[in-house]
């Protein structure tokens, strides 16, 4: 296997049965804790090809499903990547899925229930889903607004798997390994990095993802102190509020010195 | 008094005893007990009163949000702070010092609330607070609390520096500065030359500049290498006791009263901890092994003294357990709402009548003077609404459109061209293309606001206006305000399809203040109103200068419950509840706390920032 990722529960053996009983998957979790990675590596452990969609507002059904091009005189139909995923029985993944527009969202419907079809109006034609293929959808519940939410029709068709960030032994493995750091300065990272998550709804939006505490110890394996190198990630990247940026850097000297 | 000398002399602390308590004391005396008298002095001393004015230093205040996050960073819960001087903890919230003691140093006197959090956190974590029996004992013996707490230090200081290295620095730097090392006993101050020997090694590592003890320091030397050494933390609070009652037997037998505190120790206030002093007064009594009756007696006398014990805040969860009662009828233009009364644990019926009222319209011209005061407020939270407004987009694909589809007609003429009919959607046209939020904006009019904070709030509305207007959404803003259960007005500033017009403006620009703040009735009411509105989402957004209350039934506690509970019912319908108060009330946060939830609110502390930061909260509940 190329992908590394580090299970952190049973996370892998869940989407390994929803997939050989062709169920849909909804990954939900804080941002950068390893959603992404996760589905790389159940892709290639699953021996399928990954397709993914970054979910935004002006995303269209026909952006995920496809459209008619003219190509010098000619018209051609061109695939969306859904419809690609479905006829190569791939993973279709569709990352921050709440920020589609939830009608958008619809035409994924009938590929995520007992039908697995997917009907091209366009073309008049209703491609049929084989059974390797697989819809994950992943979204970040952490902050709620009033307009971003899931439709209810469109949650329930979900097995849906929760993440967190690793505890804390994994995780200075993860960021030891992703990013060259020496052991030692990892688990000072991970230390601060969970640290920082307490105060997640207290003054911060979120805490340090895994994501952030790798660039840290990027920077340290390019030469950084581990002081310069937290300052810019856990302090400088995580908010703006001038007595959070206090809160933060006495952090640093209470664990640094 | 006057001011006590060390060590204060027999015939000071009996006559002490003797003004204090009268003739009765004498039963006291008559038991003559050595260290009581000593104690006297500092225990009647009367609190000179929390720091504050032009002779402290730096303020708690503007320091508590960051101090808080990272006391919780540092323990991995979250962690309230309150002022109270001296430092000290019931268990739950850690209290300091309004303000450091002078002189203002800034970077001094962080380290000094710094510092002084950590023991009192610290004391708290370890555990020793938690046991009921020891505080029980601590309450009536002075000696004991003060050795638990010195040795408590030495083993807090190792524990922090263990799990945050950095923070060894911190209590080295706290010990060599003067202010934050000033002796006390009890509130009162003792000066550093004339400690007794037995005494000095206390303060190794705590308080730099005393003089080395002689061999009479042997015991506490001891003491305090033992519980340095305790690096299990579920030991650690056992060594201290074990260390702490073997000091209390040494000082007591050479009658040498409690050893004095460094002033970043704070105090432990057994009294704050205890939920039943009787009962755990008497559990105590199995630790002693003397005849507690003289003690009893002056324990009963100063537990006289005791401000009455807080009623815990009731959880708004484990309140529901009583159903809600159905809601009685109402006539045309009033409404009727239940209401929670905790002292009673039920529903007081048809409680509130609220009825909906015109606002007066002041004068023409204020809403024009408030929008040129804040042409740059405006502008900003024009721009920013802009951003979110849920008209001007354009649909596309649609049959009866305005505009043509470009894009669409091209992929038709490509679906002609490939023998396809297609549909004829190639026109686009603007709509609504997010759902729509139904906004009720509830400002508080009572009488808390006034003047220069009234006109403030004002403006703010005019302010978030011009930001509803450029957003679309459907939205109203009424103010709030009674006079009693029976009188609860909900004024309409500006109703939902109302336009902004003369009569609205002046309404808007020249709202007045009144009466009180029945915030439970309210929110009821506001909340029908809005689950009125066919919009499926739904917000209340309340302007607050402060916390509920009206007449008896309705204050304190009974006032954060009952309102606690109506935000809850709302919430539990659907609607998003939030709230932006610039209430300056010390304590205003812990109100907040209680109705709207950590997190649910935005506390300013500078009035003049609400007209901006108003239209933010609004941005972010929409977004
Ligand atoms: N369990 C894990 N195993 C291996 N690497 C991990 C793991 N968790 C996090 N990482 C690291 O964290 C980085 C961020 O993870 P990823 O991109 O998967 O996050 P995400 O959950 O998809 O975040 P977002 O919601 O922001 O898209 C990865 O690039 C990887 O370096
Ligand atoms: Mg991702």
């Amino acid at each position: 296997m190329s992908v590394y990722y580090v299970p952190t529960g049973s996370e892998i053996e869940v989407f390994e049965r929803a997939h050989a009983l062709r169920l849909p998957v909804l990954l939900k979790g804080p941002t950068g804790c390893g959603k992404t990675r996760f589905v790389r590596y159940m892709a290639e452990k699953l021996g399928r090809p990954l397709v993914t969609v970054a979910c935004q507002e002006d995303l269209s059904a026909a952006d995920l499903t496809g459209r008619f091009l003219l190509e010098g005189g000619d018209t051609v139909w061109r695939d969306g990547p859904l419809t690609r995923a479905v006829r190569e029985g791939a993973i279709c993944y569709l990352d921050e899925v709440v920020e589609a527009r939830a009608d958008v969202l619809t035409v994924i419907h009938p590929l995520t229930d007992d039908r697995r079809s997917l009907p091209l109006e366009r073309r008049g034609e209703e491609l049929v889903a084989p059974d390797d293929f697989m819809v994950v959808v992943s979204y970040n519940p952490g902050y709620q607004s009033v307009t971003r939410e899931l439709k209810e029709s469109t949650r329930q068709r979900f097995v849906s798997l929760s993440f967190d960030y690793p505890d804390e032994d994994a995780e200075a493995g993860i960021v030891a390994h992703e990013s060259g750091c020496d052991e030692a300065t990892a688990r000072q990272l991970v230390k601060l990095g969970r640290a920082t998550r307490n105060l997640k709804d207290h003054g911060l939006r979120e805490g340090a993802s895994t994501r952030l505490l790798v660039y840290a110890g990027a920077l340290v394996a390019a030469g950084l102190s581990l002081r310069e190198a937290a300052e810019s990630t856990l302090v400088g990247s995580l908010t703006d509020d001038p007595e959070m940026t206090r809160a933060l850097r006495e952090l640093l000297r209470s664990a640094l010195g | 008094m006057g001011a006590p000398t060390w060590p204060p002399t027999p015939e000071e602390a009996r006559k002490a005893v003797l003004e204090e308590y009268g003739e009765d004391a004498r039963a006291v005396l008559d038991d003559e007990e050595a260290e009581r008298l000593l104690l006297a002095p500092f225990l009647f001393a009367e609190p000179r009163g929390m720091l504050g004015g032009a002779e402290a230093g730096t303020p708690l205040e503007p320091l508590l949000r960051s101090l808080e996050a990272w006391l919780a960073m540092l323990v991995g819960r979250p962690v309230k702070v309150a002022p109270s001087d001296p430092p000290t903890t019931d268990g739950a919230v850690i209290f300091l010092p309004p303000a450091a003691p002078a002189p203002a140093r800034e970077a001094e006197d962080r380290l000094f609330f710094r510092v002084a959090a950590l023991v009192q956190l610290g004391l708290v974590e370890s555990g020793l607070l938690a046991n009921r029996a020891l505080v029980a004992e601590m309450h009536t013996d002075w000696v004991l609390r003060s050795c638990v707490h010195l040795l408590a230090l030495h083993h807090l200081r190792e524990r922090w520096a263990r799990a945050w290295p950095g923070l060894a620095r911190d209590f080295q730097a706290v010990a060599a500065l003067d202010k934050a090392t000033e002796l006390r006993v009890n509130l009162s101050p003792v000066p550093r030359r004339g400690m007794p020997g037995d005494f000095v090694p206390l303060y190794d590592g705590l308080v730099d500049f005393l003089d080395p003890a002689g061999p009479e320091g042997d015991l506490a030397r001891e003491a305090v290498a033992a519980v340095r050494a305790a690096s299990d933390p579920r030991a650690a609070p056992l060594v201290v006791l074990g260390q702490a009652r073997k000091l209390r037997i040494a000082f007591r037998e050479r009658r040498l009263g409690p050893p004095p505190l460094p002033r970043f120790a704070g105090l432990i206030r057994p009294e704050w901890l205890l939920h039943d002093l009787a009962a755990e007064m008497k559990a105590s009594r199995a630790w002693r092994d003397e005849d507690p009756g003289p003690l009893r007696l002056l324990g009963k006398k100063l537990r006289r003294r005791l401000p009455a014990r807080r009623a815990p805040v009731p959880e708004p969860e484990a309140l529901t357990g009583e159903p809600l009662p159905p809601p009685p009828e109402d006539d045309a233009a009033s409404f009727r709402y239940p209401e929670w009364d905790a002292a009673a644990g039920s529903w007081r019926l048809d409680a509130v009548r609220v009825r909906e009222v015109e606002a007066p319209r002041g004068p023409a011209g204020a809403w024009e003077r408030a929008v040129e005061a804040h042409r740059g407020a405006i502008a900003l939270v024009r721009r920013r609404f802009a951003s979110l407004r849920v008209e001007e987009r354009w649909l596309h694909r649609q049959v009866d459109g305005s505009d043509l589809d470009l894009d669409r007609a091209v992929a038709a003429m490509g679906e002609l061209a490939a023998g396809f009919t297609p549909r004829e959607d190639w026109t686009m046209r603007f709509v609504r293309e997010r759902e729509a939020v139904a906004i009720l904006v509830m400002v508080d009019l009572s009488g808390s606001t006034r003047g220069e904070i009234a006109r403030l709030e004002r403006d703010a509305v005019v302010v978030l206006s011009h930001g509803l207007l450029v957003l679309g959404h459907p939205h109203a803003i009424y103010g709030f305000s009674n006079e009693g259960p029976e009188d609860c007005r909900f004024a309409r500033l500006r109703g939902w399809d109302e336009p902004y017009d003369e009569a609205a403006r002046r309404r808007l620009g020249t709202f007045r203040s009144g009466g009180s703040t029945r915030l439970g009735a309210f929110v009821r009411h506001g909340a029908r109103v809005l689950l009125r509105r066919p919009e499926s989402r739904r917000v209340m957004l309340v302007l607050s200068d402060g916390r509920p209350h009206d007449r008896a039934g309705y204050t304190g506690r009974q006032a954060l419950a009952d309102s606690a509970l109506a935000v809850l019912d709302a919430r539990r319908r659907g609607i998003h509840v939030h709230c932006v108060s610039i209430d300056a009330h010390e304590r205003a946060r812990e109100a907040l706390d209680a109705v709207f939830g950590p997190g649910r609110y935005l506390h300013l502390k500078r009035v003049d920032e609400l007209p901006v930061k108003l239209a933010e909260a609004l941005v972010h509940l929409v977004r």
